[in-house]
């Protein structure tokens, strides 16, 4: 369905609607705040925060623009004030990454683990741009438009997100598969 | 080729989510062991990045979001109701409409007597028009013009400006009438503290005498209207 008419009838409201339109938005949703924030139960909270206030705030959108963007803006916002609470309360992302053994043998479950643990280590903004343009799959042009940044700025901390990644990957003693380098020669 | 060509290709190949390094890129990453490490840290990455679940979202969280929606419109229609059905109280400003205009249009007449004609120097203004049938009066104090309407404003306020103080003084008496006689002051009639004479004097003289300065008090008020009637 068009998006435009997803958000009148939201607007209407039509309960049929604003299901609809939590259920399209709500695996997105929940997926940057888990990323972000490396807790479930936080990440729940979040998502449901933020899906109420897009909902309540269908009626700032531009219509000209696409809706996904401006969804995820409102789940970064809302994280961003999450963690800023939680800072006060000396609970960081980082006390629940544990070590790992080093120089270990990583499957494909352990890989990705380890880099949702290297995640939370990462600054703020370098994760949000690592998560958006990669997990979410949005281009530097809506990175940019959601983190309220130029292009360039988006670049750089992309550019250093992931080599700061690859330093603590390193660093946890993750190891390159030999396979890895196949997949680019 | 060199390490920043190398190291801009790789960028290129992020942003374009993938794609062969060209052959001369390749050639370097060979004989640049700093190139080879950034070229296996980047496809780690992808690796990882490939790897990732997919994140799914737990089943009751759309019931939970619409839940909270509906939640929030219960709570702010019946205080809307209650809001429109409540009774307006009536509005009594007419009274208040009509009293300052009195007193803004006596308060203007006032200072239009003051400042009228010649007269500045005069305290009232209105006095030689109050004594314009004494033979006293001089030549030179020219009666200042007052319209009609403006006198019989103030003849009435005189008025009943003086039928409140004649009320106020009976009233003040008619108190002071109904107290008992013999009541003395409490504190200071006390025997042996020198107050004998004042305590003996009856507390119905004392409130009379108070009522006759209320009197005098409220006819120094009544005199100091002014008045545009030559009858006062």
């Amino acid at each position: 369905m068009d998006e435009r008419a997803l958000v009148e009838r939201c607007l209407a409201g039509d309960r049929d609607g604003l299901r609809e339109f939590v259920e399209q938005f709500q695996g997105l949703v929940f997926a940057i705040c888990l990323r972000q924030l490396g807790q479930r139960q936080d990440a729940e909270d979040v998502a449901q925060e933020t899906l109420v206030r897009a909902v309540r705030h269908l009626h700032h959108w531009d219509g000209v623009r696409p809706l996904k963007p401006w969804v995820l803006m409102i789940a970064v916002n809302r994280c961003r004030t999450h963690q800023s609470r939680r800072k006060t309360r000396a609970h960081t992302v980082e006390s629940v990454v544990e070590p790992a053994a080093p120089a270990a043998r990583l499957g494909e479950f352990d890989l990705a683990e380890e880099l949702q643990l290297a995640l939370g280590q990462l600054r703020e903004n370098y994760r949000t741009c690592f998560l958006l343009f990669h997990q979410q799959d949005l281009g530097i042009q809506e990175v940019a438009e959601i983190m309220e940044c130029p292009e360039g700025t988006i670049k750089t901390w992309l550019h250093r997100a992931r080599r700061e990644l690859a330093d603590l990957l390193r660093a946890r003693g993750v190891v390159t598969e030999e396979g890895y380098e196949l997949f680019r020669v | 080729m060199n390490c920043s060509e190398f190291e801009s290709t790789l960028d290129e190949l992020v942003d374009a989510r993938g794609g062969q390094i060209s052959e001369e890129a390749a050639a370097h990453r060979r004989s640049c062991p700093a190139c080879a490490q950034l070229w296996r840290d980047h496809c780690l990455l992808d690796a990882a990045v490939k790897l990732w679940r997919p994140v799914e979202a737990p089943a009751s969280l759309t019931d939970l979001v619409l839940r909270s929606l509906h939640d929030e419109r219960p709570l702010l229609q019946p205080m809307r109701i209650e809001m429109e059905a409540a009774p307006r109280l009536p509005v009594r400003s007419g009274r208040w409409v009509v009293a300052v205009t009195a007193a803004c249009l006596a308060m203007a007449c006032l200072f239009a007597v003051r400042n009228g004609g010649d007269q500045r120097d005069r305290p009232m203004a209105h006095a030689p028009v109050a004594q314009s049938n004494d033979s006293t009066t001089p030549a030179n104090a020219a009666p200042v013009e007052v319209s009609e309407s403006v006198v019989a404003l103030l003849a009435d306020l005189k008025a009943e400006y003086r039928g409140l103080a004649d009320e106020t003084k009976a009233t003040a008496q008619d108190f002071v009438a109904v107290l008992p006689q013999p009541v003395a002051w409490p504190n200071s009639a006390l025997p042996g503290t020198g107050n004998e004479e004042a305590s003996s004097q009856p507390v119905s003289e004392i409130g009379r005498s108070i009522g006759d300065q209320i009197g005098q008090a409220i006819g120094f008020l009544w005199q100091s209207v002014p008045s545009g009637d030559p009858s006062g």
